[in-house]
């Protein structure tokens, strides 16, 4: 990146840009550059500091051990699918006996 | 037959657990796998992999978690035998609503609660999270379990998925602001109490 582009960045990172950077930053290690821009950003911007918290929050919630039984979305096994892993299951017992 | 659910795998009727367990490890097959018989089959995998390694099981954990850790395995290779089927091509971006025209939020997030620890013991925060993430676009869902659930790291993620860098990012950041959006609409307020 240019500079001028990098300057423009430090100066110019909007919340959007901010809360990307703030996302990747949870994922892989941001550029020196990125790092300063997002520093300076949040150092001005309460509303994005704040979303900051939230978005590590999730974080923490979702790797906590508190986080009791399954977040995934309710499914249920048809009852086919059902009688076919209950013959497979089965099998394998008889087998083993 | 176990006497404690909890604390002894039972030992002598594997289809016990399809009975207790079966809907839960399908919900969590199907959260990563997207369609059904892919799910299912990840299920029967787990179940029967599960009974070959029934006496490895020592109790310091529960039935459930055991047997969700051996279906983590078997959905992580059915999704690396798939090879890249997810698609480069993004829905378009959920987030641009969140923002105004110049990149800036309409007014300031509302606070969530101080006290993180008292959220994560309430069951209402659960429910919110699991309502959040159910209405998560598949290919958003899978991608975000992948890296938060199961904390694969991200390129294990991209590797598996057969997405670039780029595209796991945008998907983590659109899948990141949703739920901290619909947490923010459907369930707190400073207090932390869910509001109906």
């Amino acid at each position: 990146m240019s500079v001028r582009g990098t300057l423009k960045m430090i100066f110019a990172l909007n919340c959007r840009e901010a809360s990307e950077l703030m996302s990747r930053r949870m994922d892989e290690k941001l550029s020196v550059w990125e790092r300063a821009a997002l520093r300076g950003h949040l150092l001005v911007c309460g509303a994005c500091r704040r979303v900051k918290r939230q978005l590590h929050f999730l974080r923490e919630a979702l790797r906590s051990e508190t986080r009791a039984g399954h977040v995934e979305p309710p499914e249920q096994l048809g009852p086919e699918a059902r009688a076919r892993i209950d013959k497979a299951l089965r099998q394998q017992s008889d087998d083993a006996t | 037959l176990e006497t404690n659910p909890e604390s002894s795998a039972p030992r002598e009727d594997p289809s016990l657990w399809l009975q207790r367990y079966g809907d839960r490890l399908y919900a969590y097959a199907r959260a990563r796998l997207g369609d059904e018989p892919a799910a299912e089959d990840a299920v029967q995998e787990a179940l029967l992999a599960a009974w070959k390694a029934r006496d490895s099981f020592r109790g310091d954990s529960s039935v459930a978690t055991w047997l969700t850790a051996i279906l983590r395995r078997c959905v992580i290779d059915l999704l690396r035998k798939r090879g890249a089927r997810s698609s480069e091509e993004l829905q378009p971006d959920p987030t641009r609503s969140m923002f105004t025209r110049g990149g800036h939020w309409p007014r300031k997030p509302a606070p969530w609660p101080d006290d993180p620890q008292a959220c994560l013991d309430s069951q209402e925060f659960w429910a919110c999270l699991r309502l959040c993430l159910s209405r998560l676009p598949r290919g958003l869902m899978e991608t975000f379990l992948l890296r938060e659930i199961d904390q694969l790291e991200a390129d294990e993620v991209c590797k598996l998925l057969g997405i670039s860098p780029s595209n796991l990012w945008t998907r983590l950041h659109r899948a990141r602001m949703l739920l901290r959006g619909c947490l923010g609409e459907h369930g707190f307020d400073a207090t932390g109490e869910l509001r109906t």
